[in-house]
């Protein structure tokens, strides 16, 4: 019999007291998790100087409302900046995205105003404005200060290319009628350097204001001018006094055409009145030749029709001097006509349709222009365009690319040369020998003024004046014989019927002859005449 | 000699005869009949209305002649060799109008009365007694027209046959349009 026996297997047991460690585990993950989890986002704004910050201390703010800290700052590797890093509050990640601007508060005194007065007593801090565009961001280039133009801030953005910038800064005020519309945002250079480039920036609803034809111009400090017009003072806000300043304005009969889009360069003039001698972008461009001296006529001067501004001296052609000949010694000058001052369109039409009232003008109504003087103060010259009755045909001639406009002298030049003419006319008269053949003619006069008086003393004269009468009553008595309603009249009246009546038969014979030439020796046979018949 | 010579009176004696004979043996030529154009008497003394002065006449050319005419197609007339005016027609047709609208106007100077001219396209007769007048009148004030020239056309039945049934149409159509022209003058 076999024998039983036992196999024994040994039992493996742990012990409970390494559970402990596990709970530790499981509730040190859920604490970390919980904490990482209540962080707010981290966000690096590199800025170009720590001035007035400082770390653990330093808040961000976003309309005045704590958001953040300041947790660290650090220089930048190439020591350009600083490296500011900022712990935020956890429900802010939504506000961080590729537009979010960070610019620090600091104490700031401008021609603009006194801002951050805040900040003396607290310290700076670091404004947030946040973005739209959703793609989360952290890593951001702070600004030195407040942006001009908060994003999203309905408005247009215009570039302005002019000469000179000068007294210009960025945060500088565009002006429209002396109020504040916009602002300066960048002043710089273009891209060949050769002229200052402006970015400006017109909020909503002023950018309607702005068209194609809007002309802006640099309002900094006082524009003293005398021109034609007088002498003239213009000057705007204080601030722009100080800090520089922009200005527009658009032509009143220009006001109706499309908005500008984002980004339109305008032209920047240097003062108001040069962006009003300019406000029209098309002209029809002519050359007037002056025979007489232009003193006085300067580039800008207006050109006027009878008062009435229509355009504007565009250059002279200082260098076809050299060319000039003895015969050919007129100094050439160029106007613009501009369609826009009278109240055309500044377009191409407008431009073809002034030129051709201008050709049939001159055509057919011998229009001319002409030097006036503008201003007796100053001696300001300008252009007139008028109607001239010459007596020479007047005609559009052609002078280089130009076409030309017939010229003429007027006003105290038109009448010094009159003068002068008639003077030269009165000197070549041969006065002598008139006075002299005058003297003769008198003494003629008189003999022959003595002899009608001895002619009309004597007695056979004293009878002419009766013999007339009787003759014209002589006359009288004939007329009454043989005018109208008299015998002889209407003698002459029934001489004449019977003249007639006889030319009737003689054309009734010759008639009859010519039908039967045997009716003189042999009757003639004619049928019946046919009878009308009252009832057929 | 002498036989030629007696020869030849015997010839034309002989000749004379002949003529004599033929003249006598033809059948006379008709009468000959001569026409007036009247204005009747009941219209000579007109009628109070404004007078006109009539300046130029114009007729056709078939009425310048001394011979009547009669229409004997559309495009063909014949003149008449036996009915014959008495006078010239143009000068009895611009009296006839001459008496007719200045008569009895004693109220108004002749001088201020309007010029009218009167220009007679048609007026002609058919054989089958129709008689059809197509006149234009104009009226001035000096040299100056008062108005469009006017249109005037009217056709009369013969009352009788013959020639005077003819010119007495032809004296009722000139009357009516002496009528028209009278009721037509400007401020009457």
């Amino acid at each position: 019999m076999d024998e039983l026996t036992a196999e024994i297997k040994p039992i493996r047991k742990i012990s409970m007291i390494w559970l402990l460690p596990v709970l530790v585990a499981i509730i040190g993950s859920w604490v970390m998790f919980q904490y990482y989890s209540s962080q707010g986002p981290l966000v690096e704004i590199s800025l170009t100087t720590a001035e007035g910050l400082e770390a653990g201390r330093t808040r961000v703010r976003a309309l005045s409302v704590d958001i953040g800290v300041v947790e660290d700052i650090q220089l930048e590797e190439n020591l350009e900046g600083v490296r500011v890093t900022a712990r935020l509050s956890p429900d802010t990640q939504h506000l961080l995205d590729a537009q979010t601007q960070f610019w620090v508060v600091r104490p700031r005194i401008s021609a603009d105003g006194v801002s951050g007065l805040g900040t003396l007593l607290s310290g700076a801090y670091i404004e947030l404005y946040p973005g739209k565009s959703g793609t989360f961001k952290r890593r951001f280039r702070g600004l030195d200060q407040a942006p001009n133009a908060r994003p999203g801030v309905a408005g247009v953005r215009v570039q302005l290319q002019g000469g000179s910038a000068a007294s210009l800064t960025a945060g500088a005020p565009v002006l429209y009628k002396g109020l504040k519309v916009g602002q300066v945002e960048s002043v710089g250079l273009s891209d060949d350097f050769e002229e200052s480039l402006v970015w400006a920036f017109v909020e909503r609803p002023f950018d309607q204001l702005l068209n194609r034809s809007t002309r802006f111009w640099n309002a900094s400090g006082i524009d003293i001018s005398a021109t034609a017009n007088g002498v003239q003072i213009n000057t705007q806000s204080l601030a722009s006094l100080v800090a520089g300043g922009i200005s527009f304005s658009t032509p009143e009969n220009q006001a109706g055409l499309e908005p500008v889009e984002p980004g339109q360069r305008f032209r920047l003039y240097g003062t108001q009145r040069e962006a009003e001698e300019q406000p029209y972008e098309l002209a029809a461009s002519y050359v007037l030749q002056f025979h007489r001296s232009i003193r006085g006529l300067s580039v800008g001067a207006p050109v006027e029709y009878r008062g009435i501004r229509i355009g504007t001296v565009e250059a002279i052609l200082v260098g076809e001097l050299a060319e000039l000949t003895p015969t050919q010694h007129a100094v050439p000058v160029v106007i613009r006509i501009e369609p826009g001052r009278v109240g055309l369109p500044d377009s191409q039409e407008s431009v073809a349709r002034v030129r051709d009232m201008i050709e049939a003008a001159v055509r057919e109504h011998g229009m001319r222009a002409s030097l006036q003087s503008g201003s007796l103060l100053t001696g300001e010259q300008l252009v007139a365009v008028d109607y001239y009755d010459t007596g020479e045909v007047a005609v559009v001639g052609r002078y280089q690319q130009y076409d030309t406009l017939p010229t003429v002298d007027s006003g105290l030049e038109r009448i010094e040369k009159q003068v002068s003419e008639l003077l030269s006319k009165f000197n070549s008269l041969p006065l002598q020998e008139t006075v002299a053949e005058g003297r003769q003619s008198l003494a003629s006069l008189t003999a022959t003024l003595d002899s009608l008086n001895a002619l009309l003393g004597s007695e056979a004269t004293g009878r002419v004046p009766q013999q007339l009468v009787q003759t014209l009553q002589s006359i009288e008595a004939a007329a009454d014989t043989y005018g109208a309603g008299s015998d002889i009249e209407r003698e002459v009246g029934r001489v004449l019927q019977q003249l007639d009546a006889t030319l009737r038969e003689y054309q009734a014979l010759a008639n009859t002859l010519e039908e039967q030439p045997s009716a003189l020796i042999l009757p003639v046979n004619r049928a019946n005449d046919p009878q009308p018949k009252a009832n057929p | 000699m002498k036989t030629v010579l007696v020869s030849g009176i015997r010839v034309m004696m002989l000749a004379l005869a002949c003529v004599v004979m033929i003249g006598c043996s033809s059948a006379p030529a008709p009468e000959k009949h001569y026409y007036l154009l009247r204005t009747p008497d009941s219209l000579r003394t007109g009628d109070g209305q404004a007078g006109a002065q009539v300046g130029k006449v114009v007729v056709p050319a078939y009425l310048r002649s001394a011979q009547l005419a009669v229409k004997v197609s559309e495009t063909e007339i014949r003149p008449a060799n036996f009915h014959l005016w008495a006078e010239p027609a143009p000068e009895a047709i611009e009296r006839f109008f001459r008496l007719r609208l200045a008569a009895a106007h004693a109220d108004v100077e002749p001088t201020a009365w309007p010029r009218v001219d009167i220009d007679i396209v048609e007026l002609l007769g058919n054989l089958q007694g129709e008689v059809h007048l197509t006149a234009m009148y104009t009226f001035y004030e000096g040299a100056k027209s008062l108005g469009p020239p006017r249109l005037y056309t009217d056709t009369v039945r013969q009352s009788r046959d013959g020639y005077a049934g003819l010119v007495e149409a032809h004296n009722q159509l000139l009357e009516r349009l002496a009528v028209e022209i009278s009721a037509s003058i400007p401020g009457s």
